[in-house]
């Protein structure tokens, strides 16, 4: 009981990731493949204004947020001057500097290596209110989204992946939607970063490497792209199926590469026979 | 020269790419409620006024005025704010949007609809704009299926209302009806008409078919060489015989 509710809450924390990365691939068009570098931003600020410094874990929640966001907007504006693949690159870029950020901390910064003790709130402190107030939290992020994509401003972002040039002959500049949005997801994803950190009590570098980046992207791809629902659905499917590994009874040591090779697959497949993934609404090779 | 008040007025433009000149010393005027064409053979440099007008590039010399007013400072994306507004020669809608939000789109007013009643009661009356703007072109069945699933002629049509829907006071039109099967045009002639000229809009048109350029446009200038080589009344210039001769002789028998 106590294993499922920790996955439960841990499907809630990669939800919200997820739903972030949606809003700012599937729905905007730019492939970002470093989102886990703005999940270690967020959950290092967090753990270390609450380890540190004593700040209470909201309001040092809050401000991890915030921080990411502004994190967010300054590692984007110099991408902007850059398109296409070009633009994936340099994402991938940002999440090779962060780790090594992380990283290199170590020696001058206490913890960085591995972050633990954080003062959890009742409702975050045991395992059954933290399951339900990180689930409470993902739906609510599931609302916003939703909200957000049917507005007329989920439109522009369309429109924004569609043909930024014809959205700006139409006095739209592409960019401000493009630095909104991604400010925003990455708001949303430093909040999973703090809440990632309540879950799993220690952080430290390694989780957040490309492989978490990749991760998302496998998510949102399996469950399908410009999909709140697929987001969703995806990170549900995977991390039950990557909990069902468990039953196989394989040696501990084969179980991490294994999970990365059936991921592999997954996406070699979902590219083949299922681009629009599960429920998704749009294809980025169009 | 007196210098226009109204409208898009273009003063003495010249532009060259290096060493090659593209047109010298042209200027052209655009008044409101008018649809003032452009007319020449390829090359001539018809898209590239618009290129400079939006900003695309800046001329080698002259002056754009829109309102009596001296443009400067217009980038391709802040165009409307400007009062101006393009169409693309190619279609560039947006495929994965219906067709009735490609027009939404080019509306005033996104962010603030998202959580102010406000900007819902701004949706709901932009909504009814469109469809009106849609039902124009007969495009109101295609309303709610995707853009890049409609016909090419369809899709250039939606093109047109689009850049409309911006409210800009100024339209610049590149080839609206090229590509587009021959039952299409009047389509086009009816909105250039009746949304265009009716409400009071400034058009510069460039455009092949002579047969759409009769029936819509006023004044006509006529690019030849790097110069204007004609202009005026639409019918006295087209009955021209130099018109005839350098440009139209080879499609237009009289």
């Amino acid at each position: 009981m106590e294993h499922l509710l920790y996955i439960g809450t841990l499907i809630a924390v990669w939800t919200i990731v997820a739903l972030a990365a949606n809003l700012v691939i599937g729905y905007t068009g730019m492939m970002s493949m470093g989102q886990a570098a703005y999940l270690g931003v967020g959950a290092y600020v967090t753990a270390t204004l609450n380890i540190l410094l004593g700040v209470n874990f909201y309001l040092a929640l809050l401000i991890g947020s915030i921080i990411t966001a502004v994190v967010g907007a300054i590692t984007l504006l110099p991408l902007l001057r850059i398109g296409g693949f070009y633009f994936a690159l340099a994402t991938l870029g940002i999440n090779f500097v962060f780790f090594d950020f992380f990283h290199n901390l170590a020696p001058r910064v206490e913890g960085s290596e591995g972050l633990y003790g954080l003062q959890l709130p009742d409702l975050l402190a045991s395992s059954a209110p933290r399951f339900a107030t990180t689930v409470a939290v993902a739906i609510a992020c599931a609302l916003l989204c939703q909200a957000i994509v049917t507005s007329p401003l989920g439109r522009a972002l369309r429109a924004t992946r569609d043909r930024p040039d014809a959205l700006a002959a139409l006095g739209k500049d592409p960019r401000r939607y493009q630095v909104l949005i991604w400010t925003f997801a990455a708001g949303l994803t430093g909040l999973a970063g703090g809440l990632y950190a309540a879950t799993l009590f220690y952080i430290d570098p390694t989780l957040f490497t490309l492989d978490a980046s990749i991760l998302v992207l496998v998510y949102i791809g399996v469950g399908g792209l410009a999909s709140t629902t697929g987001s969703v659905l995806g990170v549900i499917l995977l991390i039950a199926f990557n909990e069902s590994l468990r039953f196989l009874g394989l040696p501990s040591q084969f179980v991490g590469p294994f999970q990365q090779a059936i991921y592999g697959l997954l996406l070699i497949l979902l590219m083949i026979f299922r681009r629009r993934g599960l429920v998704g609404k749009y294809d980025f090779t169009e | 020269m007196t210098l226009r008040n109204n409208g898009l007025y273009i003063d003495r433009l010249s532009m060259n790419f290096g060493g090659v000149v593209v047109f010298e010393d042209i200027s052209i005027e655009a008044p409101p409620s008018k649809v003032t064409a452009c007319i020449g053979p390829n090359g001539a440099g018809k898209t590239t006024i618009i290129n400079i007008v939006c900003g695309v590039f800046p001329p080698r010399a002259g002056k754009v005025y829109i309102d009596g007013v001296q443009l400067s400072g217009v980038r391709p994306f802040n165009t409307v704010r400007y009062g101006l507004c393009r169409s693309f020669q190619d279609v560039r809608i947006f495929p994965s949007l219906t067709a009735i939000e490609n027009v939404l789109v080019a509306m005033p007013n996104h962010l603030s609809g998202l959580f102010l009643p406000g900007g819902w009661r701004q949706e709901r009356a932009n909504r009814e704009r469109a469809r009106h703007l849609l039902q124009a072109v007969a495009l109101e069945s295609a309303a709610e299926r995707a853009a890049g699933e409609l016909p090419f002629g369809q899709q250039k049509l939606l093109s047109l209302v689009r850049a409309i829907a911006t409210g800009a006071r100024v339209l610049l039109l590149d080839e609206p009806a090229a590509g587009l099967e021959s039952d299409l045009i009047p389509h086009v002639v009816d909105l250039i008409r009746s949304l265009v000229k009716a409400e009071g809009r400034a058009t510069f048109l460039v455009e092949h078919n002579i047969e759409l350029v009769r029936q819509v446009a006023d004044q006509i200038c006529v690019l030849q060489a790097g110069r204007i080589i004609a202009s005026g009344d639409v019918r006295r210039v087209l009955d021209d015989q130099t018109v005839i001769r350098e440009y139209l002789g080879q499609v237009y028998n009289v």
